[in-house]
C-alpha cells in the first residue's frame, strides 16, 4: 500500500518524465486513442519490467545506488532511448528500412511493430533514475525481503501509471500534420536523450 | 482615393493620393513624436538630439511612403531590420552599464533580474496554469523588460495583428530578415515543405520539457539570439555547451541559411514562438487574400514568401497557411494585384481599406518599440565614434 501511495504522490513527476516521450510518439503514430491505450499498456508493461529489475536491485545493491547515477549503464540507457526515437522518426518518414548502416543490426520488426517498441521504451524508461524513483528506491531498500521489495516497486508502478492514463487521448488530435510534427519532435527528444546520455558518461567517467 | 501607376519595384501599386496620405500620416507623426520624446522637451545634447530626430524622420518617412505607394514590405523591412540591429546595439552596452557584463550571473537569476522576452511565453503557460508560478527569473513589473509588461503587450498585439507579431513587433526577426536579403538570387532554392513543421515540433518539445523541469528550456538550450543579447556566464561544461549551441544556431539559422536560401529560416523553420503565434492568426481579423480570378498562378508570391507560408494549394484556396507573418512581401511582388491584405469575411474590392487598417496599428507598435531601439542604437554608434566606447555617456 505504501508503494502505491508513494507512486500516487510522486506520479506527477513520472507523467512529466514520460509525456515528452509518449506525446511525440503518439502523434507520430497517428493512431486513434483506443490503439494508444493498448500501446500505453505495453509501454507500462515495459516499465513494470524495469521497475521489477529495480525492485531486485534495491534489495541487493541499495548502498551503491547513488554512485550509479553517473554510471556508464545509465548513460547507455539514455543513448539507447535517443537512438530508438531517431530511428523511429526515420521509419515513420519513409517505409521501414533498417538495412543500412548501423541500424541494420537492429531487427526490423522493432520499428515495424509499435507494440515491441512500446515495451522496449517502457523498459528503458523504467530503468531510469528520476527523483521520484530514487525516493521509491530508498524506501524499497528498507523492506525486509526481496519479495517485499519487488512488490513495493510493483505497487509504486501502479500508482505512477494512473497519471499516464490521460496521455492516449492525444489520439483525438490524429491527423497527418500532427504526425509530421510528432516525428520531428521525436528527433528533438532523441537529441535531448543523447545529450543526457553523453553528459552522464562524461560525468561518470571522470 | 487611389491612383494607378508602376514603380521600379515591379508591380502595380494601389496608391493613395497625397492629400489622403498626409491626412492619414498626421496621427502617426504625433504619436511617434509623443512616444519618442516621452513627453519631455527635446534634449540639448547633440548626441541625444541627432538620434531622436533621425529616427523620427526615418520612421515617419517610411510610413508615409508605405501609405502612398501601396507597398507594405518595401518600407516595413528597413525599419524592421534597423529595429533588430538597434536592439543589439542598445542591449549589450546597456547590460555592460547595468551589471558590468553581458553574461547573466547566478546572482541576477536568484534575484529575478533577467529581462523577459516574448520567446518565453509558450513555455510559461502550462507551469503557470498548474503551479501559479512564472518559470522565469525575471521581475513581474519592475525594471527593464518586465514579465507583466511583455505579457500585456503580447496579448494586445496578438489580438490585433496575430502572427503579424513576427514581422512587425519581434525584436529579433529583423536579424535573419536582414541576412535573408543580402543575396538577390538565393543559392539554395529548394527547401523541403515538410520542414515547415519543425517549429511546431520544437514548440511541443520545449513546452513539455519546460513543464517537466519548470525551467525555460528554449532559453537555456536553443535560443540563437542569446548570442547577441545575454547568456549564462560560462562557468562549467554545461554552460559551455549551452553557449556553443547558441552560437552555432545563430550562425546557422540567422546568418548562413538566410543568406543561402533568401528565407527567414530561424523564423520559418525553427522558432517555437512563431509556431505558437501562428495559432493567433486563427482569431485575428486581418489576413492575406489571394483573388483567384486575378491570380495567374505565376508563383512569384510563393518564391517571395520568407516564412514558406505559401504554396500551390494556397493559391487554389485563396489564402496563405496559418504561419503567414503578414510581412506583405507577397502583396508587393504580385504584378497582377491578386494578393491583398484584407479583413476576413469582408467582400473583396477594397484593397486599401484592409491594408491601411492593418498597417496603422502594426506600424504604430513597430514605431513605438523599434523607434526607441533605433534611436538608442544610433546613440551608441555616435557614442562610439565620439568617445571610442559604446558604454558611458549620459
Amino acid at each position: 500500500m505504501s508503494g502505491f501511495l508513494l507512486g500516487l504522490s510522486l506520479g506527477a513527476a513520472c507523467l512529466a518524465s514520460c509525456a515528452p516521450i509518449l506525446v511525440p510518439w503518439y502523434l507520430a503514430q497517428a493512431a486513434g486513442w483506443g490503439r494508444n491505450f493498448v500501446l500505453l499498456g505495453l509501454f507500462s508493461a515495459g516499465r513494470l519490467v524495469g521497475y521489477g529489475v529495480f525492485g531486485i536491485l534495491a534489495w541487493i545493491i541499495h548502498p551503491v545506488i547513488d554512485s550509479l547515477r553517473h554510471s556508464f549503464v545509465f548513460g547507455l540507457i539514455y543513448l539507447a532511448l535517443g537512438i530508438m526515437l531517431i530511428h523511429f522518426g526515420r521509419t515513420q518518414f519513409h517505409n521501414p528500412c533498417v538495412s543500412k548502416g548501423l541500424m541494420r543490426r537492429i531487427p526490423a520488426e522493432i520499428f515495424a511493430r509499435p507494440g515491441i517498441l512500446a515495451v522496449i521504451m517502457g523498459v528503458l524508461v523504467g530503468l531510469n533514475l528520476c527523483p521520484p524513483f530514487l525516493a521509491a528506491f530508498t524506501k524499497a531498500a528498507e523492506t525486509p525481503s526481496l519479495a517485499a521489495s519487488v512488490i513495493f516497486f510493483v505497487c509504486f508502478w501502479a500508482g505512477t501509471t494512473v497519471y499516464l492514463l490521460p496521455l492516449p487521448m492525444v489520439g483525438l488530435f490524429r491527423q497527418p500534420v500532427a504526425a509530421i510534427v510528432g516525428r520531428f519532435a521525436c528527433w528533438i527528444m532523441a537529441g535531448y536523450f543523447i545529450y543526457q546520455g553523453v553528459l552522464i558518461w562524461v560525468g561518470g567517467l571522470k | 482615393m487611389t491612383e494607378r501607376g508602376r514603380t521600379s519595384y515591379g508591380c502595380p501599386p494601389t496608391r493613395i493620393a497625397w492629400h489622403w496620405t498626409i491626412l492619414l500620416a498626421v496621427p502617426m507623426v504625433l504619436l511617434t513624436a509623443m512616444t519618442m520624446t516621452q513627453g519631455q522637451p527635446l534634449p540639448k545634447e547633440l548626441r541625444l538630439l541627432i538620434p531622436l530626430i533621425v529616427s523620427f524622420v526615418f520612421l515617419n518617412a517610411m510610413f508615409i511612403l508605405m501609405l502612398r505607394s501601396g507597398r507594405i514590405d518595401q518600407f516595413r523591412s528597413p525599419v524592421f531590420i534597423l529595429y533588430a540591429l538597434g536592439l543589439v546595439m542598445m542591449f549589450i552596452p546597456n547590460m555592460l552599464e547595468v551589471r558590468g557584463t553581458v553574461a547573466i550571473g547566478a546572482e541576477e537569476i536568484v534575484q529575478g533580474k533577467v529581462p523577459f522576452c516574448h520567446m518565453v511565453i509558450p513555455m510559461t503557460i502550462i507551469p503557470a496554469a498548474f503551479t501559479r508560478t512564472i518559470i522565469f527569473p525575471g521581475s513581474m513589473l519592475e525594471g527593464f523588460a518586465s514579465i507583466g509588461t511583455m505579457l500585456v503587450l503580447w496579448l494586445v498585439v496578438s489580438i490585433v495583428l496575430g502572427r503579424g507579431w513576427c514581422s512587425w513587433v519581434c525584436f529579433y526577426g529583423g536579424l535573419d530578415e536582414g541576412f535573408s536579403r543580402i543575396l538577390r538570387t538565393p543559392l539554395i532554392r529548394r527547401i523541403s515543405p515538410t520542414l515547415r513543421y519543425v517549429p511546431f515540433a520544437v514548440l511541443l518539445v520545449i513546452v513539455l520539457l519546460s513543464a517537466v523541469y519548470l525551467t525555460p528550456t528554449y532559453c537555456e538550450w536553443l535560443c540563437p539570439y542569446k548570442s547577441v543579447t545575454e547568456f549564462a556566464a560560462v562557468t562549467d561544461a554545461r554552460t559551455l555547451i549551452q553557449t556553443v549551441i547558441f552560437v552555432a544556431l545563430f550562425v546557422g539559422l540567422v546568418i548562413i541559411l538566410p543568406i543561402l536560401t533568401g528565407k527567414r529560416t530561424q523564423c520559418g523553420l525553427f522558432c517555437p514562438m512563431g509556431a505558437f503565434q501562428s495559432f493567433t492568426n486563427k482569431v485575428n481579423i486581418f489576413g492575406i487574400r489571394i483573388d483567384k480570378d486575378k491570380c495567374i498562378q505565376c508563383g512569384a508570391c510563393i518564391k517571395a514568401c520568407p516564412t514558406l507560408s505559401l504554396d500551390q494549394t494556397c493559391l487554389e484556396k485563396g489564402s496563405p497557411r496559418m504561419t503567414c507573418s503578414k510581412c506583405g512581401r507577397c502583396v508587393d511582388v504580385c504584378k497582377f494585384g491578386a494578393v491583398s491584405m484584407q479583413i476576413k469575411g469582408t467582400p473583396p474590392g477594397h484593397p486599401n481599406l484592409g491594408r491601411v487598417l492593418f498597417v496603422y496599428p502594426a506600424f504604430l507598435v513597430m514605431a513605438i518599440m523599434g523607434g526607441s531601439m533605433i534611436q538608442q542604437g544610433l546613440y551608441r554608434i555616435i557614442l562610439l565614434v565620439t568617445t571610442g566606447s559604446l558604454v558611458g555617456g549620459s
